[in-house]
């Protein structure tokens, strides 16, 4: 048994760990390698915050020697790759060649099948949709041995469930993915400082049309609690191709965070004045523009020993500006504050995945170490807003909702999903939240 | 992009060590891969991969099912029949790599057998036979994967350990030999610390384990570099150092 922890730190809990060594292997399905709590549950890089990726007691199916590519169509603009290939390793293949990824999340270091069962979104949900609406077709691994070739056509009721299924479905073996063409890597990318939320509204009103990604870091600590940096940017005409090299490392975990309010409000003022310099367009490689947190390789220590929550909603977009200005008021209130404070508006295009997160509306992501019963007491005063204005948690993120308001947010669609959930297959967040 | 043809053999190709640094030597211009191993399927996935991140028009890749690598015979009939048309540039042997416990082993002749021909005499057979050819065109670099555990016997993997030793020995005698004969034949052999494989993933939370990505750059920058012996990552030549120097009442006193 190894201690297994997600991205967020909170706890670290018995698993077995059996890898799966490649996509013919069939060996691990075997009720011997059941764990105690006899499910499976596979994992990618284990990137997501809260709960979904752990398994205690239970036997983890990694996925990390799932890495080989399987095909690369540049005429039907489709790749085809093993579902533990990185975003990353799969993003860098493509570029050079001219095409890249329509959707990834905020980190490239994530596994395809870990984007496909999370079904993740990027700063373009307003013109792409998630990950899911740019799966072409997957192949799911039963934990009974069978193999379903899942798509829009085939087998579609598993499609439906597997995108944004959390894992909970069956194993990802392969996926085929659709592609955008890109002319380099770079972005032409804008910076407009916003003193408050009307102005970022307006913002992103009147870029969506005109602007590929869209998104706000918001300063919720200094200032009125309002004011942030309003980004935006399309892919740029610009043909060369620069990949980064090298990333530096948070070495260790301190035993207490040091994210707190000075550090905050040091962060913060010096983050907006630094971005508010770059008002005037300028280019960005792409990297540095979708995935800014990759370059500080463990940047989860840096919450201490205790961990930290993501809180990640969304409302629909008639109660955004309230919503979002009384969660404002209350991380205020409560004396908290994150240095990630990320607000975007969702578009109108849905996900196939039955439990897909975003909806037309308002998100807002914020993270907040664990400081026990205050970061809970806070939690239950931010899920009421969210409750109230008809909105939900992004399950990914999540290791401590309750389950009445996952119920209000999925309810409907966990009634069909259930129907395709594999037996032998279980997480800490679905015995959590779905009760098996 | 380099247009000269380059071949590269991979030797027991489904190692995941292996496979990765047969992805940066594709990426560097090699266009002709001769995968071999036990497994078509398996090997054809390995092939696949390659062939997608080459993504050069020229690039060609085949398999070779070899059911016994300790079987002489038809590991000279593989290397002869893949040097008919041309010799390859670099042969990566990665054969055998099988972690028995030590205890299971010693109780047991037979498995101690298959345990040192897989592990010593297989990886030779491939590397003399690949040898011979690259010696009548004078040049040519056989790399053959040992390990840290055989520079000095540990109760722990005496048995794979001194099967890998003698990869070394052999290694040093083909160097000598080709010196001999001014013939530019390299010979370099490998030794990458503890890696995370599927072979090692009981050990994950219980000893350090390197990535496999970052051994295999570690690899193929030695060996394009022509070095003897790379250790990889590169801190366990100064572990080594100390391990091989330890005196023996010392050594035998400690459980490593």
């Amino acid at each position: 048994m190894t201690l297994v922890s997600s991205w967020g730190l909170l706890k670290k809990t018995e698993h077995n760990i059996y890898p799966v060594a490649d996509r013919l292997q069939r060996q691990f399905l075997q009720s011997e390698h059941l764990g105690d709590n006899r499910t499976f549950l596979p994992r990618g890089n284990g990137r997501s915050y809260g709960d979904v990726c752990i398994n205690s007691g239970g036997t983890l199916l990694w996925t990390g020697f799932l890495d080989k590519f399987v095909d690369f169509d540049p005429q039907n603009m489709t790749v085809t790759v093993e579902s533990g290939v990185l975003l990353r390793d799969l993003q860098r293949f493509l570029v050079v060649k001219g095409f890249m990824l329509p959707v990834t999340p905020g980190t490239q270091e994530v596994s395809v099948g870990g984007a496909i069962a999370c079904d993740v979104h990027c700063k373009n949900h307003h013109m792409y949709g998630t990950f899911g609406c740019n799966v072409k077709s997957f192949k799911l691994l039963r934990t009974d041995g069978e193999l379903l070739t899942c798509s829009s056509s085939e087998n579609a009721g598993f499609f439906k469930a597997t995108i944004g299924g959390l894992g909970l479905t069956g194993l990802v073996v392969e996926a085929t993915l659709l592609l955008k063409k890109v002319a380099g890597s770079w972005i032409n990318a804008e910076n407009i400082p916003f003193a408050n939320l009307n102005e970022f509204f307006d913002l992103s009103k009147a870029s969506e049309n005109k602007y590929e990604h869209t998104v706000s870091w918001i300063d919720c600590i200094t200032g009125d609690g309002e004011r942030g940096i309003f980004m935006r940017g399309n892919n740029s005409e610009r043909r060369d191709c620069e990949l980064l090299k090298g990333s530096i490392n948070f070495p260790f975990t301190p035993p207490f965070s040091l994210v707190n309010s000075l550090s905050l409000r040091l962060f913060n003022t010096f983050y907006y004045y630094a971005q508010s310099l770059k008002s005037r367009p300028f280019w960005v490689q792409y990297e540095k523009f979708f995935y800014p947190l990759d370059h500080v390789g463990n940047w989860n220590r840096i919450y201490g020993k205790k961990g930290f929550y993501q809180y990640q909603c969304v409302v629909p977009m008639s109660a955004g500006y309230d919503a979002v200005s009384e969660i404002q008021q209350q991380i205020a209130k409560a004396n908290e504050g994150s240095f990630l404070g990320v607000l975007k508006t969702f578009g109108r295009k849905k996900s196939p995945g039955l439990l897909s997160f975003p909806v037309h509306g308002v998100t807002y992501a914020l993270d907040f170490p664990n400081r026990g019963d205050k970061t809970e007491k806070l939690f239950r005063n931010l899920d009421s807003i969210v409750r109230e204005s008809g909105g939900r948690l992004y399950l990914a993120k999540d290791a401590r909702q309750p389950k009445e308001l996952f119920e209000l947010g999925y309810g409907d669609a966990m009634n069909e999903f259930i129907k395709y959930a594999d037996p032998r297959i279980s997480s800490d967040l679905s015995r959590r939240l779905m009760g098996f | 992009m380099n247009k000269v043809a380059k071949k590269l053999v991979l030797v027991g190709a489904t190692s995941l060590i292996a496979s990765n640094c047969a992805r940066i030597w594709v990426q560097n211009g090699f266009n002709e891969v001769v995968l071999i191993g036990r497994d078509r399927k398996r090997l054809e996935n390995v092939g696949c991969d390659l062939a997608v991140r080459s993504g050069r028009d020229d690039f060609s890749c085949s398999c070779e099912v070899v059911c016994d690598g300790t079987d002489a015979e038809s590991v000279t009939e593989t290397i002869d029949n893949i040097c008919r048309d041309a010799v390859p540039d670099i042969v990566l042997i990665a054969q055998g790599s099988s972690l028995d416990m030590n205890e299971e082993l010693q109780q047991n002749l037979s498995r101690l057998k298959s345990s040192l021909l897989l592990n010593g005499i297989s990886p030779v057979l491939y590397a003399q036979g690949f040898a011979r050819h690259m010696e009548k065109k004078g040049a040519g670099h056989v790399v053959m994967i040992g390990s840290v555990a055989g520079d000095r016997g540990r109760s722990s993997n005496y048995v794979y350990g001194s099967g890998k030793s003698l990869l070394d020995t052999y290694a040093e005698g083909m160097r000598h030999y080709f010196a001999l004969k001014k013939c530019g034949v390299m010979v370099t052999v490998v030794k990458p610390g503890p890696t995370l494989t599927p072979m090692t993933a009981d050990l994950v939370g219980k000893v350090k384990l390197a990535d496999v990505k970052d051994v295999a750059k570690c690899i193929v920058r030695g060996v394009d570099c022509g070095k003897k012996t790379v250790y990889a990552p590169s801190r366990w030549r100064l572990i080594m150092f100390v391990i091989r120097n330890l005196p023996s009442f010392v050594f035998n006193r400690l459980n490593i």
